[in-house]
């Protein structure tokens, strides 16, 4: 056979696309295991950054003043929230528990996520 | 090979590569375009069978002005499917061909392709041509044949003349799509824009000039290998 008929040119495509999708799905599954490890990561990031924060300050407003950098309690929750994590909410919690000082809000993390 | 050690006895030889697998004997009409790397308008002429004395004497015809048009500087094509026999006009159209005769997979470094490629791009090119020929192999296709276009490398496959319709243009363009799916690379890929019927393909024994050549980055002549 030296020519290429018109019907292996339809099974071409019929196997390239049985292989393309297959390798499309591969793909999507990839990208979810990603998204799973770069979560993974991001909380554990996270967490690290949130216990070097002291969580022994006011309520405040939900803004976090880099000048005075007091009253930041609910802007800190907030922005936990923003990151969209499937454990913000814990973080947030362990977060807040880790002081016992004036406003004990670690109650209130539930109200926010 | 690059460009500069290529001799005109080199060209005039692997001009004739092309009378295997591109161009053939009893083809009515053959045309040649000649493409200014910087844009200037095409040079087009055509070469008619019935003012011949001989297919000898044709191919001579087209094999000088090929490459008189390439020393001044022009790259070279010719269309990739025969042309009717009553073609009359200034370059062929889709509606002009009779029929699709080959298959071409035009691969080719992916992103700015400007410049001539470098040895290792062109390397990239040549392992996934390789890496489709195989593959095809595999299912039962003959072997190609294969050119290096200067920048690039080209699968020929020959088709038992396809009728020349939109549904052979959907089936072509749905070909090289699949394929560039399957086997595209961040470095190299599948053109897949070389579906139509008319369109035009370089011409082995000619030189590639794109851009500006370098050490690193020669014009070199295209090859059937």
């Amino acid at each position: 056979m030296t020519y290429v008929t018109k019907k292996m040119l339809l099974d071409l495509n019929e196997k390239l696309e049985e292989e393309n999708s297959s390798a499309e799905l591969q793909h999507s599954n990839l990208l979810d295991e990603d998204l799973n490890i770069l979560e993974v990561d991001e909380s554990t990031r996270l967490e690290v950054a949130l216990s070097k924060i002291s969580s022994d300050v006011p309520r405040g407003d939900g803004t976090i003043d880099l000048a005075t950098l007091d009253n930041y309690w609910l802007g800190m929750v907030w922005a936990i929230r923003s990151h969209n994590l499937p454990d913000g909410e814990q973080l947030a919690r362990q977060w807040s528990m880790q002081s016992d000082g004036v406003f004990q809000g670690s109650c209130h993390c539930f109200l926010i996520f | 090979m690059k460009a500069n050690s290529q001799s005109t006895n080199q060209q005039e030889e692997t001009i004739k590569q092309v009378w295997n697998y591109l161009l053939r004997e009893g083809d009515p009409v053959i045309e040649l375009r000649g493409i200014h790397p910087e844009g200037s308008p095409p040079k087009v002429q055509h070469f008619c069978d019935s003012n011949y004395s001989s297919f000898t004497e044709l191919k001579t015809a087209f094999e000088e002005q090929a490459l008189a048009l390439n020393n001044e500087g022009l790259n070279i094509y010719s269309t990739l499917n025969s042309i009717k026999p009553d073609f009359c006009g200034k370059a062929a159209k889709d509606q002009d061909v009779q029929s699709r005769r080959l298959l071409l997979i035009d691969i080719d470094r992916s992103g700015d392709t400007k410049q001539p490629a470098n040895e290792e791009e062109a390397e990239y090119a040549k392992t996934l041509a390789q890496e489709v020929s195989t593959y095809l192999g595999i299912l039962g296709w003959p072997d190609p044949t294969r050119m290096m276009s200067g920048n690039g490398h080209h699968l020929y496959y020959r088709l038992t003349e396809i009728e020349n319709n939109a549904e052979t243009k959907n089936l072509i363009k749905r070909t090289l799509l699949n394929l560039a799916t399957r086997f595209n690379t961040p470095e190299v890929s599948i053109d897949t824009s070389v579906f139509n019927a008319s369109r035009i393909t370089k011409i082995p024994g000619t030189i590639a000039r794109k851009g500006v050549e370098s050490e690193s980055r020669p014009y070199r002549m295209a090859v059937v290998l």
